[in-house]
């Protein structure tokens, strides 16, 4: 899985709750150009997405994600500090499959993390 | 009745010269007849050098062409017109220095004369004022703006390290530590997650107060409402061994935004609860109030003292010295929504001791056409046409239990409109309806092309072979009999709903 995140302590906490499901790989991307790229070379089963990177926005990562015939059937959850409800529902619409607002609830991120394992 | 007025004429000379706004009279060609000592200080010129001259000579240039059109037209047709009713008006003083009038005009008919009299009032102060008002109101508009712009970059700005103190704390809570440590970290997380509904309840005020918040009004009825709220609030009503109590069953709508009504409620019920008493009684009412519905929430706990009340809703008020856990900010959030949906809300106590009383007033509403969804909003619709409220209300405990959408609806006719206009996921059609058969409603829908992949199952105490083979024939996939049996209805859902 590939988590886009520029703040290094959020990378972090995703790190610890990844290795807690020892068949899971964790890929990282500091920036959104990174983040696309790695999308476009891995083809992850589940990107965790921030909305505010350096660079191209989360919700600019997401749009191309989802116009690369070969990106965009993707799972993408995105986690972000943004709690508007306009924002939350305008990610959703654009393709995420959820939206977490942080602080991420710890047993709801190990849940859609479970999921991934179970694919 | 009559009496001689002291003075005679001089009166009436002395009324004009000491009215405190500037009198002009102008004959129909506009030729000023007549000015009073207030024109002379008004428009700084001595009365010899304004009477007999033209009245343009009173208002700057660029109006005066325009106003001998004006004047002429109106001593065609003169009425009497006041202050304020007029356009942005200017006059010129001696010295060339233009200033905002406000004017009044009264034809004086004399003979088969018509004169006009104007009364004119320097305006400056009028307008500096209304100016000003002006300013304050669009400094008050741009600082709201900028106070909601402030308090989202807090709110993200402060969610970013909450999402590293709740998150590892969690992690931490996730591994096997000692006791002393397990409760540090239950401390660290707890004022996390305490500092978390701190920053979402301010956003709820700032939003209610600006005005922002997306509210969907519209008739929602009270008492499944209050049911909802009770049965969440029960388990820490079971903690203190209080009784929660709801006192009227009469159904009754209001103008709500059905989740905010039910966070309004949930508040108030959590209150009575947190500072009511272990083993107390609390009590839920409404009733109609002229145009409104009042909702009570009464506790028989510590009550609140007069000096508290005022202050009750304002944020951060407690009206308790007692440590009772919360954001001191629930109250508060809880007018702003009320206020938000036009609503008033309020609170009596006896005092200390006497326990207290929190209602929350909504304006009354007719119940709608096609009775509201209840359930899970935005799942998928199971339509009900019964005529028997009670039946519709044993339905929908179980469609809602099994975490679908509901809405139930009497007559045939309606049964239609809803099923057109916001197409289910499945209906189920009870064959007892008063003024049309089940079976023609039955037909009807199963013509409808928006319903053409509906499922329609059929509900009937009628448990005659030829009912249920006649339901079939006529399109309905299942017949149950009545009385329902809840495990087969939930078996049904789950077969014919995708959830």
């Amino acid at each position: 899985m590939l988590h886009i995140e520029d703040n290094a302590s959020n990378r972090k906490l995703v790190e610890l709750v990844v290795s807690r499901l020892p068949s899971l790989e964790l890929v990282e991307a500091l920036d959104g150009e990174t983040g696309l790229e790695l999308a476009r070379s891995l083809r992850p089963d589940l990107i965790l997405l921030d909305l505010r990177l350096p660079g191209i926005s989360g919700e600019e990562v997401l749009a191309e994600l989802r116009d690369d015939p070969t990106t965009a059937g993707l799972r993408v959850v995105v986690i972000s500090a943004e709690a508007r409800p306009g924002e939350t529902s305008r990610v959703l619409e654009g393709g995420a499959e959820r939206y977490l607002v942080k602080p991420v609830d710890v047993e709801e991120l190990l849940a859609v993390l479970e999921s991934v394992e179970a694919q | 009745m009559s009496f001689a007025l002291p003075g005679g004429a001089v009166l009436y000379e002395k009324l004009l010269e000491s009215a405190p706004d500037a009198l002009v009279i102008v004959d129909r060609n506009g030729q000023i007849l007549l000015v009073n000592g207030q024109t002379e200080r008004l428009f700084a010129y001595p009365r010899e050098e304004m009477v007999g001259r033209q009245v343009e000579c009173l208002l700057p240039e660029r109006f005066r062409e325009d106003h001998e059109a004006h004047r002429t037209q109106y001593v065609d047709a003169p009425a009497f017109r006041p202050m304020g009713a007029g356009l942005e008006l200017f006059g010129l003083r001696s010295d060339g220095v233009e200033f905002p009038i406000d004017i009044s005009l009264s034809p004086i008919r004399i003979d088969d004369d018509v004169l006009v009299a104007a009364a004119i009032r320097d305006a400056t102060e009028r307008k500096a004022v209304e100016q000003e008002i002006r300013r304050l109101a669009d400094e008050a508009t741009r600082a709201n703006a900028a106070k909601s712009e402030f308090l989202s970059r807090m709110s993200h700005e402060l969610r970013t390290p909450l999402n590293a103190i709740i998150g590892f704390g969690q992690l931490l809570e996730l591994d096997e530590l000692p006791r002393e440590q397990r409760e540090s970290v239950a401390q660290i997380v707890g004022a996390g997650r305490h500092l978390l509904s701190l920053i979402n309840e301010v956003l709820d005020i700032s939003r209610a107060e600006a005005g922002t918040f997306a509210l969907s009004v519209e008739p929602t009825e009270i008492r499944s409402v209050v049911a909802d709220a009770v049965e969440l609030v029960q388990p820490l009503a079971d903690e203190r061994e209080a009784r929660i109590e709801i006192r009227t069953q009469d159904d009754l709508h209001v103008l709500a935004d059905r989740q905010r009504l039910h966070q309004v409620l949930l508040n108030l019920l959590a209150n009575a609860v947190k500072y009511g008493r272990d083993r107390g009684a609390i009590t839920v009412a409404w009733r109609p109030v002229q145009d409104r519905v009042r909702v009570e929430v009464t506790d028989d706990g510590s009550g609140i003292d007069a000096e508290a009340l005022g202050a009750i809703f304002d944020p951060f008020e407690r009206g308790s010295e007692e440590a009772i856990e919360g954001t001191g900010l629930g109250l508060a959030v809880t007018r702003a929504l009320v206020e938000a949906m036009s609503g008033a809300i309020g609170v009596e106590s006896g005092g200390r001791g006497a326990g207290s009383t929190f209602f929350v007033e909504l304006v009354a509403a007719d119940e709608p056409e096609t009775a509201g969804v209840t359930g899970q909003a935005g799942g998928p619709l199971v339509l009900h046409v019964d005529d028997n409220r009670t039946s519709r209300r044993l339905v929908e405990r179980i469609v809602v239990g099994a975490g679908l959408a509901y809405r139930g609806v009497s007559a045939g006719e309606r049964g239609i409109e809803a099923a057109i206009t916001q197409p289910p996921a499945l209906i189920l059609l009870d064959l007892h309806l008063e003024g049309m058969s089940g079976f023609d409603l039955l037909e009807r829908l199963r013509r409808e092309p928006v319903l053409d992949t509906t499922p329609i199952v059929v509900l009937s105490a009628d448990t005659s072979r030829g009912t249920a083979a006649r339901a079939r024939a006529l399109g309905a996939v299942e017949f149950v009999a009545k009385p329902l049996d809840g495990a087969e209805l939930r078996t049904l859902l789950a077969a014919l709903v995708d959830a």
